[in-house]
């Protein structure tokens, strides 16, 4: 229950700086909304709010964060060019000029990447001369920054070493060594590409020293990377090898993309140096991420999928609503010609008619207000419509029935059960005091009916919730679940794990758990075994769950949906994990669950 | 005179154990407490006897409660008084130093013999958490007496039948429709039971204890 506490505290906590970051003076703010990477909870709440607030400051920004959030922790480009769009629309509406720039400048960046130079260009321009005007001079050496990379894209050299210049100028004062190193790696790329392959390297390589210098471990691995890349190209294979190499032991484990890079090259590098088995090992190593990678997609694609599928409906809605906005357009259009027509047509009447063209004029214009504010209203109503469709969904896959059951086992655990336990010992204390009362059978009767409700008040509390999983973790909790099951009939059940499983994270653990218990209970009633074996093996990167009885078995054939297969399977299916099941009539029945741990930091 | 300090967050519970122990002559109730900081202000202030303490307390677990208390005043005797019958937080609440372990549903009798033996620099504990205890303990001796008869899982079995075969991990995985990954865990967990250090070492325990013969 104390790390329950612990855990809402940190909830709070998080939720205060939240505010507070939100309070801080408009300047700094307005630096730290953007560069604060936010939580996807708290992104989630924040678009909750922008949409009930009917505030599209708020909407911006989590569209923003949405954004980089995808791109950062899924790959997912395409959509975070999308949430970018979205969010500079917002600012827009939210006249709020700054927000409106500083996203157009990412926007930009990802223009460039795509080969769209000219939009890129006049966004990059527009952006640099507000923040020239407002003398923001963080953002515009930002913007700086990304032209030059822009014009370098282009092949514009003499516009690129201009803003380079004036980069150069700007970060004297800001002192900025991270955009430095960036600016450093964008320009080796553009050498790389014009296929002058020694002077990329030496590029990359003053980016590699000044990153080294400044501790950046993760744009010092991208620098190293680059060069064994540069030297691959050069056919100074060992040279790469030896920064590749370099970068393998650096890479963090997270980042499978730029492990994938590395494996792809060394494994070139090696097989042009004609030394086969290491070439060999890196090509497997390289196709095997591939495929992770490729399923990583396959699933995102699977969700989109089923979000689109469901939305149909109010799809259709959003269609309705967008084709009433037109109409109201094409009436709006017949309007404004009636209003030239008639405008010509009254110049050449006499002055008399001046009050009938004012009165009609007037209606004119109120007319044109109503059509407009409906377009906004219409407008605005899609917006919501599609907005709350993401979140609703997203929610409903995420969220479980986990907190409603961990409120009622503690309910019961606490207050219920603290309440018979108050009750059980206050009829002790009247038996105390009336010795004569010791012998009422009644008495003993209520104490004993007592007792039993006390102890299944506290097994379906611990069911429903284990607090042992909270307190000591995963194995000790599984350990208690497993010497629950004693007496006579009941099988001889052998508990072993294998590996820590201290650091797991909650989320999983408390799946994990639930597996087990499903598991051991199919075992319990339908196997009518005398042997079970739980075994839980910790080895890196992978968590296995193993519940093998000795017990009837089934045909695997024809799995039955009563045994809570579902429930596996969902649990299972959200920790990307794997279901193998061995069984046959009369051969035991062998359950086998495999959850990969590369990917668990986030569910 | 035994003295004695009640830490419980249900008033009701409290009220009814301290009109169980002011019948004693010997014992002298020195006071209640509801959350673990009043527990430490006044156990502090006036040192008791014998403290009868409950695990889930509002503002922090008792057994944060025990550890503190236990290195500052060595001679306290620790009763814990709570609902968990779970072996996890028995032994827990034994490693961090309690004498004694009742459960919620205990009666004047046992609860008046506990503080007694405890005082008496013994231990005591109700039957149940003793059950539970010495299950924990038979489950742990089979373990412990593994190394000469490990219990092995099918799976396992399988793996090793392959393993003494001098196939290769990847055989391994394509012959049992498993991933590389899993067999490397299955070898893991064998080399565990069966205390060996490499490949070489699990077929010898597999040819010596005669694993795969059925």
């Amino acid at each position: 229950m104390n790390i329950l506490c612990i855990q809402q505290l940190t909830r709070n906590l998080l939720r205060i700086g939240f505010v507070l970051v939100c309070c801080m003076p408009v300047g700094l703010r307005a630096q730290a909304e953007f560069d604060q990477p936010l939580t996807f909870d708290n992104i989630q709440i924040l678009l909750k709010q922008g949409i009930a607030e009917r505030d599209p400051r708020k909407q911006a920004l989590a569209w923003f964060h949405w954004a980089h959030y995808d791109e950062t922790q899924t790959g997912i480009t395409d959509s975070a060019f999308q949430y970018l769009a979205k969010s500079a629309d917002r600012f827009y509406d939210a006249r709020d000029t700054l927000g409106y720039h500083r996203v157009r400048m990412d926007l930009a960046d990802r223009l460039t990447d795509r080969g769209l130079l000219d939009q890129s260009e006049r966004m990059l321009l527009e952006a640099q001369n507000y923040f020239h005007q407002t003398r923001n001079l963080y953002l515009e050496t930002q913007v700086l920054a990304r032209l030059n990379r822009a014009y370098q894209a282009g092949g514009n050299t003499e516009k690129a070493l201009i803003a380079r210049r004036s980069f150069v100028e700007n970060n004297k004062i800001l002192k900025d060594s991270v955009l430095e190193v960036k600016l450093l790696m964008d320009e080796a790329y553009q050498i790389f590409q014009k296929k002058n392959y020694s002077n990329a390297r030496y590029t990359a390589g003053r980016a590699l020293r000044m990153a080294e210098q400044c501790n950046y471990t993760f744009l010092a691995n991208r620098a190293r990377v680059a060069i064994g890349q540069y030297c691959l190209y050069e056919q100074d294979y060992k040279t790469a090898i030896f920064y590749l190499k370099k970068a393998e032991a650096q890479a963090s484990r997270a980042d499978a993309s730029q492990r994938h890079e590395i494996y792809h090259f060394l494994s070139q590098a090696y097989a042009a140096l004609d030394s086969l088995p290491p070439a060999y090992h890196y090509a497997i190593r390289y196709a095997e991420l591939g495929d992770t990678l490729l399923n990583r997609d396959k699933a995102t694609a699977l969700q989109r999928l089923a979000l689109q599928f469901d939305t149909r409906q109010k799809r259709v809605e959003i269609d309705n609503l967008e084709r009433e906005k037109k109409d109201v357009e094409v009436r709006a259009q017949g309007h404004r010609l009636t209003a030239a027509a008639l405008a010509v047509a009254l110049c050449a009447v006499l002055l008399a008619m001046f009050f009938i063209i004012r009165d009609y004029r007037h209606r004119l214009h109120t007319d044109g207000v109503i059509a407009l504010q409906n377009e906004e209203l219409n407008k605005r109503k899609i917006r919501e419509l599609e907005d709350s469709l993401q979140i609703e969904t997203m929610r409903s896959m995420l969220a479980g029935q986990e907190g409603e059951r961990r409120r009622i086992a503690q309910d019961l655990h606490d207050s219920v059960g603290g309440m018979l336990a108050a009750t059980r010992i206050q009829v002790e204390s009247l038996l105390a005091k009336n010795s004569q009362l010791a012998d009422n059978e009644d008495l003993t009767k209520v104490k004993n009916l007592l007792d039993e409700t006390v102890s299944e008040t506290r097994n379906i509390a611990r069911n429903m919730q284990p607090g042992a999983l909270m307190e000591f973790g995963l194995t000790k909790a599984v350990q208690d679940l497993t010497g629950r099951v004693y007496g006579e009939s009941a099988p001889n059940i052998t508990f072993e794990h294998f590996g820590d499983c201290t650091d797991l994270d909650q989320t999983v653990a408390l799946n994990c758990y639930r597996i087990v218990q499903e598991l051991l209970q199919n075992s319990l009633k339908h196997a009518v075994s005398t042997e079970i074996l739980v075994q839980i093996t910790r080895t890196e990167g992978q968590l296995a769950l193993l519940v093998e009885d000795d017990g009837v078995g089934f045909d695997a054939t024809a799995i039955n949906k009563g045994m809570g297969t579902d429930n596996i399977a969902n649990r299972i299916q959200f920790l990307r994990g794997e279901l193998n099941i061995q069984t046959a009539p009369g051969k035991g029945t062998s359950t086998l669950v495999t959850i990969p741990l590369d990917y668990q930091g986030k569910p | 005179m035994i003295r004695i300090f009640i830490a419980d967050d249900h008033v009701m519970f409290a009220e009814g154990v301290e009109s169980l122990l002011i019948g004693e002559p010997d014992f002298l109730l020195t006071g209640k407490a509801g959350t673990a900081a009043d527990t430490l202000k006044h156990v502090r202030l006036n040192p008791p006897d014998v403290l009868l303490l409950d695990i889930n307390l509002p503002d922090q677990s008792g057994m944060e409660v025990c550890k503190v208390l236990r290195e500052e005043q060595p001679d306290l005797k620790i009763l814990v008084l709570s609902m968990f019958s779970e072996e996890s937080y028995i032994t827990a609440m034994l490693g961090l130093g309690a004498q004694g372990y009742l459960l919620k549903n205990t009666g004047k009798t046992e609860l008046c013999a506990a503080i007694r033996t405890l005082v008496s620099g013994k231990t005591y504990f109700c039957q149940e958490v003793t059950d539970v205890v010495m299950r924990g303990l038979m489950q742990s001796r089979t373990a412990s007496t593994a190394k000469e008869n490990p219990k092995i899982s099918r799976r396992e079995k399988e793996v090793l039948r392959l393993i003494v075969e001098e196939r290769t991990t990847q055989e391994i995985a394509t012959e049992l429709f498993i991933s590389e990954k899993t067999v490397e865990s299955h070898r893991a967990a064998l080399l565990a039971k069966l205390g060996a250090r490499n490949t070489a070492g699990l077929v010898k325990s597999a040819l010596q204890l005669k694993l795969l013969e059925d």
